[in-house]
């Protein structure tokens, strides 16, 4: 399922070492893809059902 | 006050509006000889288009009110024995618009479609970086194609309103491609107030329509009302994509009021 984090805390997307480690955050929890975008400032995330994202910010849909 | 065409003596009826919309072959490349990826972002997009008036869609026999939205292919493969992650920059005249990343299997195509920029015109730069976790990910592919949205007049009561010939409008003809129809042309209605959207449909004809000011007649669902990046991954088919559908031909008579 597709989750949705409006105005998340995540690293710096300015750079492709952010766009890494990102990455490797989200991987870490479970996630199987994601995007960000700049501008409306939100990160979308898949992955299976229950992930825990809230390190990432409040989860609109979750 | 807003007063009824009847009391004033203005026709109640304009005359019938009857345009088509044509679309260019896309704009498509497919490499010779694959290209690795880097494993760090790279400083210049491999992938990049400017618009011209070539990728345009072309009306007749005028234009209806409507902005542009484009999407954005880049296709490989993961040519190693495991798992990769690929992850991309998109950039619109320069100016990151997204980032992300998805996995593609060991041997798999992968393609990326990036439905990042609404309101496009020609001159507009659309471009995107790829890099990958490790080597032997390549990209061979890339097309840029070009779609009209939030199309006619706004907050307009329209009659006999018709999309004869709605139909998927592109085909990428390059590789080996694969295409997945389905239907993203929303009519101006929701079909509840939670806001589920109604598709336009080919035998779909309204006796009565009222536009609406953002969507007009209809808009977009993929680079408009979500602007979105998604990943297509296949054993066999690349570039695998989505054939969106649009109007080729619209027709409908405006009646002489504002609502």
């Amino acid at each position: 399922m597709d989750y949705r984090i409006k105005n998340p805390v995540i690293p710096d997307q300015s750079t492709g070492a952010g766009v890494m480690e990102l990455d490797a955050q989200l991987r870490a929890v479970g996630a199987e893809g994601w995007g960000y975008s700049f501008a409306d400032d939100t990160l979308t995330v898949s992955g299976p059902e229950g992930m825990d994202l809230s390190a990432f910010g409040v989860v609109e849909n979750g | 006050m807003a007063r009824s065409p009847n009391c004033t003596g203005a026709p109640l009826y304009k005359g019938r509006v009857d345009v088509t919309i044509s679309y260019p072959d896309p704009d498509e490349t497919l490499l010779e000889t694959p290209v690795a990826l880097p494993t760090s972002e790279p400083g210049t997009a491999q992938i990049s288009y400017t618009l011209a008036s070539g990728h345009m869609p072309v009306w007749s026999p005028f234009e209806l009110e409507h902005i542009k939205t484009a999407v954005l292919y880049a296709a490989g493969k993961n040519t190693s024995g495991s798992a990769i992650t690929v992850y991309y920059r998109v950039l619109k005249n320069g100016v990151s618009v997204a980032t992300g990343s998805g996995s593609v299997a060991a041997g798999y195509y992968y393609t990326w479609s990036h439905y990042r920029f609404l309101d496009v015109v020609v001159g507009d730069v659309l471009s995107c970086k790829l890099w990958a976790s490790s080597a032997d990910m390549k990209w061979d592919y890339k097309a840029v194609l070009v779609w009209p949205t939030r199309i006619g007049p706004k907050g307009r009561l329209l009659v006999n309103a018709t999309a004869d010939e709605y139909s998927a409008v592109y085909t990428l003809t390059l590789g080996t491609p694969l295409r997945q129809d389905r239907e993203v042309f929303y009519t101006p209605f929701d079909l509840d107030p939670g806001g589920q959207k109604i598709y336009w449909r080919k035998s779909l004809p309204f006796p009565v329509i009222q536009t609406t000011e953002v969507r007009g007649l209809g808009c977009v669902e993929f680079g408009d009302i979500q602007l979105s990046t998604q990943l297509l991954t296949s054993a066999t088919y690349h570039p695998y994509w989505y054939g969106n559908k649009c109007f080729k031909r619209i027709s409908y008579t405006p009646l002489n009021l504002r609502v």
